[in-house]
């Protein structure tokens, strides 16, 4: 079991360091225009910090490297991708075709 | 997954009522964003009553802490026994994203709104990636008016299905064959690139690419700081090249804030 400062007080200080980028935040959006070059860049960090996480959760789920677990996502992303591009970028096209070519590689044992 | 959200169906409403906003929020989470949040908190859940933490204890964390990184490095590090600085150093890395989302989100949902300090810290504590991708690429359509209902009724879906996904997967697991479910937890992430892929601003657009490039490359070698390095590095160069881009188009430069 866990110790008692491993249980809520930890926890609590969890939530803290969580809370104060969500505060900083609202302090900072208070203090800088939208049209300004630090939004923009601001943005950009974020838009960048999204796809970081995303691209390796598709990938790699459980933080597993390996090529042999890797690939199936690999390829399966890539087909969403491009039939993504291919429908004028119909989301639902690219997610559905990715999830299908997933799935299918998934039934198939990879 | 019948009711899969789709770009039109945002650009056909001239102006919403608040109730309609909020149910246009709600409805647009119904589906993919709720599904995907519902199986990632069980996957949550589960990892959390093999660690052994009580219900109360998990259940609050999904619901005070509302960014899954966080909840798992808070739950691993806890559990190794790792010093307390440590433990909220890793929290705090694995979300920091939530500074530069809240930073750019806040004024998406607030469409121009004139509220507290206290009432927008509160709203911001329900942004998260999939909230915060969902309103860069559905905002722009709304009428400004709009914005903050459709916002509360997105988020409403959103944490409902978060909650209840942790309740489940703590409580039975995942309901689903693991086979079924690596095909489920594929879609979430699959759903979020592929919006943010579709942001409009050409830098936006380079940052994604550099992003998800470098979070991929570095993340093997340096783990879950890659998505803070990948962020500001990816981040920083995709503004440097708009920059030089909207300079030889003539452009004039927007001003510092």
């Amino acid at each position: 079991m866990v110790e008692p400062l491993h249980g809520w007080g930890l926890m609590l200080l969890a939530v803290l360091a969580t809370f104060v980028w969500r505060f900083a935040g609202v302090l900072v959006a208070g203090r800088i225009t939208e049209d300004g070059r630090l939004f923009a860049w601001i943005a950009a960090v974020a838009y960048a910090m999204v796809a970081a996480l995303m691209a390796r959760v598709v990938l790699m789920p459980r933080g597993d490297t390996a090529w042999e677990t890797m690939w199936p996502r690999a390829l399966a992303l890539a087909v969403g991708f491009v039939l993504w591009r291919l429908a004028g970028k119909r989301l639902v096209i690219g997610l559905a075709g990715g999830v299908a070519a997933f799935a299918v590689l998934v039934a198939l044992g990879y | 997954m019948d009711s899969m959200p789709d770009r039109t169906e945002v650009e056909a409403e001239p102006s919403l009522s608040t109730r309609a906003a909020v149910l246009h929020g709600a409805r647009r989470c119904l589906g993919v964003p709720a599904l995907g949040i519902g199986l990632s908190m069980m996957g949550f859940g589960a990892v959390a009553h093999d660690l052994g933490f009580t219900a109360p204890q998990t259940i609050a964390t999904t619901a005070l802490v509302w960014g899954l990184p966080g909840q798992l490095a808070y739950m691993e590090l806890a559990t190794a026994g790792a010093p307390v600085l440590v433990v909220m150093a890793a929290v705090a890395f694995a979300n920091m994203r939530m500074l530069p989302m809240v930073v750019t989100g806040l004024p998406l949902i607030l469409g121009g709104r004139r509220l507290g300090f206290l009432a927008r810290v509160a709203l911001v504590q329900f942004v998260a990636v999939t909230v915060w991708t969902q309103m860069n690429n559905d905002a722009p359509a709304l009428p400004r008016r709009a914005r903050l209902p459709f916002y509360l009724g997105f988020v409403t879906v959103l944490y409902t299905a978060g909650l209840s996904g942790t309740v489940i997967g703590y409580s039975g697991g995942t309901l689903l064959p693991d086979p079924a479910l690596r095909v489920a937890v594929f879609m979430t992430p699959l759903y979020l690139l592929l919006l943010v892929s579709a942001a409009r601003h050409p830098t936006n657009k380079l940052a994604v690419a550099l992003g998800a490039a470098l979070g991929l490359g570095l993340y093997p070698v340096i783990g879950d700081v890659a998505v803070l390095a990948a962020g500001l590095a990816g981040g920083t160069v995709a503004c440097a090249a708009g920059g030089l881009l909207d300079r030889r188009r003539g452009q004039g430069e927007p001003g510092d804030g």
